[in-house]
């Protein structure tokens, strides 16, 4: 059945539920109550109440969706106990249906694959390309299986391409006969301006307002923490787009440096950017704050955080990261560092440039172009590990 | 709360229930006849095994005839699972899942399933890492569910939360202590609404609070944190008492009129004289790292991460005995039957007999990872690995 044809039969067929209440949860447990009593009509509606409930997911808030979820598995639950089938079509048709809500689309995937595993394996190449993530990762990886030890460089290159996550990057890149560039492909913002140490007493720093919140002006000087503080450029040269501030402006406690990029954009596109960092962060885009997380030392993983709802606008493109350092005098609390990536909602990349000022001149470059490290960087290395 | 549990036709037993993180909080279960060992390649000694669908590290929650458990999986972390198993046979009986809305990063050693569940007779509260707390009926009927991070942005602990919720006076007590928004809150469990939500200090916290008698006869919820421990009314969220503490990972104690506090200075026994607490002794050897120490029949055992069990006396905090087994563990102790039961981090269960000396009665092996801690009910000892829920004791008509 195609998902028109699905979407006419339910509503040719009579609702013995209400998903509204579902859908109307608020925060602090509003609306619980009357949810709780929806879910269990739902619920024993059995298999027919399935299409509309995960079709219901699209626009839902996160916690609606949780309601949901548990609805879906609770049916599928009642269906496996009572000895029938799940329409398995049907699911087919609505995961596949690049329309339909990702999270949706892949609980239906999985019910398929608990019941029909290779039914589901099959759909798998639809995937590759998808915008769930869990549904792309799982095409990737049966791809890489496919693909061997030793596969054509164009199908290991046509791989790259769709491969999100970083160890499934890393696994196909290892396989291809020319190193591809992971900072490009992975959309790391490599040309920075940096201004800082700016004072802030017992991690004030964060909520504090200093020069730079004003907005990125490059030829704007601060008083700073250890005196007049400028904007400097500085080129990261880690394959994961990293800038060690405590190298770059100095090992110092309960302080702020701000980090700006411009990015040119051909056209205007939505846009996530993803940092890590073991520092407080702000992130302001194009003059709007989108991300804010005040923790410090609990990790710097890859996609750390998402600030999502940006718009990348035609032309120039100002992304501004506040990086707060705290007190805290353990040695494994003395990193101040972060890296940012501006990429597509499925982590791909975005066909960005930087602005970039060499000589006096303003430069429209590519970045991601990783450079070597002069010998000045291995020395300071080296007496690092010392 | 007890039961009468029929197993098969020739034993029967009093059965108690074992709700959440280290039971009702003491970690000590009342029960007979417990077992002693298992050997899993045989199933010598198993009553029943259930496959899990995923990793966790929160221990199974007995009420009744049911057994819950968490786990999350994912390449994000971000698939919460809650399951519930007939204690009997070990039947699964429902999977319910739910994706997380608050962060997933976390140690590498933990998980997003490291808070214990708590369930009482009408169903399950699960509360993961992320901040995402449902509450289920007994039969899997989603009751209610909290998004705590919509609810209260920037909600995190990328170590990785651990605090299990507690029940106590009928309102279910949610820990939430972390850098950012740091609370506790007393939730009503028919909606999940909050009767009250008392602002923490701003620093990380893994303990699970402990309930107590208080001066007045009415429950009191005790947690601490780096600054201070704090007892709370559970109906109210008022704080009835204060004292300086430093604790953040091993668990508070109760200890009958007593309260073992556990920080980095080791454990210091509580006394309460009209009410009021008073610290009585400390000791730094029953420093326990990442375990829960108990206290059973007077005496206070402790678990270190080397693998040395301590016992001491509950009255003055003197060492009477060492024993070195098979370590480290991340997974608290618990006592019953005359026994101490204790899992290593490589899943080994050392049980050893209580007594002046201390005797090890057995080393079984679940060949998974361990880093749970035991519960006790119906005459069986659950283990939790990484792929499965081994219930230890007895089988039907043996």
């Amino acid at each position: 059945m195609t998902p028109l044809l699905l979407m006419l039969a339910l509503a040719a067929e009579p609702l013995a539920f209400d998903l509204k209440p579902l859908l109307a949860v608020g925060r602090e447990g509003v609306g619980q109550k009357e949810a709780a009593a929806a879910w269990k009509k739902l619920v024993a509606n059995g298999a027919p109440a399935l299409a509309p409930t995960l079709t219901a997911f699209d626009g839902a808030s996160p916690a609606a969706t949780n309601w949901l979820r548990t609805a879906v598995s609770a049916i599928a639950d009642g269906e496996r106990a009572a000895g029938r089938k799940l329409p398995l079509d049907e699911l087919a048709a609505f995961a596949v249906e690049p329309k339909n809500q990702p999270a949706a689309r892949r609980l239906a995937f999985e019910l398929i694959a608990a019941a029909d595993k290779p039914a589901a394996d099959a759909l798998l190449p639809k995937f590759l390309d998808d915008v769930s993530p869990e549904l792309r990762r799982d095409a990737v990886a049966q791809k890489l299986i496919a693909l061997g030890d030793k596969p054509a460089a164009a199908d290991a290159l046509a791989l790259f391409g769709k491969a999100r996550d970083k160890d499934q990057v890393e696994a196909v890149a290892k396989l291809m006969p020319e190193k591809p560039d992971l900072t490009r492909h992975f959309g790391y913002v490599t040309e920075w301006s940096l201004v800082g140490p700016f004072d802030g007493p017992k991690a004030s720093g964060y909520a504090a307002k200093y020069g730079p919140d004003a907005g990125f002006d490059p030829a704007a000087k601060f008083p700073g923490k250890a005196g007049e503080a400028a904007w400097k450029p500085a080129q990261s040269a880690d394959t994961y787009g990293e800038i060690d501030l405590a190298r770059v402006v100095g090992k110092h406690k309960d302080a702020v440096a701000y980090a700006a990029a411009v990015l040119v954009a051909d056209a205007a596109t939505p846009c996530e950017i993803r940092l890590s960092s073991p520092n407080a962060l702000r992130v302001v885009f194009n003059g709007v704050e989108l991300f804010a997380q005040e923790e410090y030392h609990h990790g710097n993983d890859h996609d750390q955080y998402t600030a999502r709802g940006g718009v990348l606008k035609a032309g120039e493109n100002v992304l501004v990261v506040k990086v707060c350092q705290n007190d805290q005098k353990e040695p494994w609390a003395q990193d101040w560092k972060f890296s940012a990536r501006v990429c597509d909602r499925t982590g791909g990349t975005l066909p960005l440039k930087q602005v970039v000022v060499k000589a006096g001149q303003r430069q429209t470059v590519e970045p991601g172009a990783v450079r070597p490290k002069t010998a000045a960087e291995l020395d300071a290395e080296k007496k690092e590990k010392k | 709360m007890t039961r009468v549990t029929v197993i098969g036709l020739s034993l029967a037993l009093v059965a108690a229930d074992w709700p959440g993180f280290r039971g009702d909080g003491t970690a000590v279960s009342p029960e007979p006849n417990l077992p002693v060992g298992f050997n899993a390649a045989t199933g010598e000694g198993l009553r029943w095994t259930a496959a899990l669908p995923a990793r966790g590290v929160s221990s199974p929650a007995v009420v009744g005839d049911r057994v819950y458990v968490t786990c999350s999986d994912g390449v994000k972390g971000d698939r919460l699972h809650v399951l519930a198993f007939d204690a009997a046979a070990g039947k699964r009986l429902w999977h319910r899942q739910l994706a997380a809305t608050g962060p997933t990063a976390c140690h590498p050693k933990t998980c997003m399933a490291a808070p214990t569940p708590v369930a009482d007779a009408t169903g399950v509260y699960a509360l993961f890492a992320t901040g995402d707390l449902a509450a289920f009926d007994r039969d899997g009927s989603l009751r209610w569910y909290r998004s705590l991070p919509t609810d209260y942005p920037g909600l995190s602990n990328q170590v990785g939360m651990a605090a299990s919720p507690v029940l106590a006076g009928g309102k279910l007590i949610v820990p939430m202590d972390n850098t950012v928004e740091s609370f506790v809150a007393g939730l009503d469990t028919a909606t999940g609404a909050n009767v009250w939500k008392q602002s923490r200090p701003k620093e990380t916290g893994w303990l699970t609070p402990c309930v107590r008698t208080g001066a007045d006869g009415k429950p009191e919820v005790v947690l601490p944190s780096m600054k201070e421990a704090v007892a709370y009314d559970p109906a109210t969220g008022n704080k009835n008492w204060a004292l300086p503490a430093e604790a953040n990972i091993p668990s508070p104690t109760p200890a009958g009129d007593k309260l073992l506090l556990c920080g980095r200075g080791g454990v210091t026994a509580i006394n309460f004289v009209a009410g009021k607490p008073k610290a009585d002794w400390t000791s730094a050897k029953l420093g326990s790292g990442m375990s829960s120490p108990l206290v059973y029949l007077g005496r206070v055992y402790a678990a270190n991460p080397a693998g040395l069990v301590r016992c001491s006396d509950l009255a003055d905090g003197k060492e009477l005995w060492t024993e070195r087994v098979k370590g480290p563990f991340s997974g608290s102790p618990v006592a019953g039957d005359g026994k101490l039961y204790v899992v290593n981090e490589a899943g080994v269960l050392t049980v050893l007999k209580l007594g002046e000396a201390p005797e090890v009665l057995a080393t079984s092996e679940t060949k998974e990872e361990g880093l749970a801690t035991p519960a006790v009910s119906g005459g069986a000892i659950y283990l939790r690995g990484d792929k499965t829920l081994f219930c230890v004791g007895a089988k039907p008509g043996v």
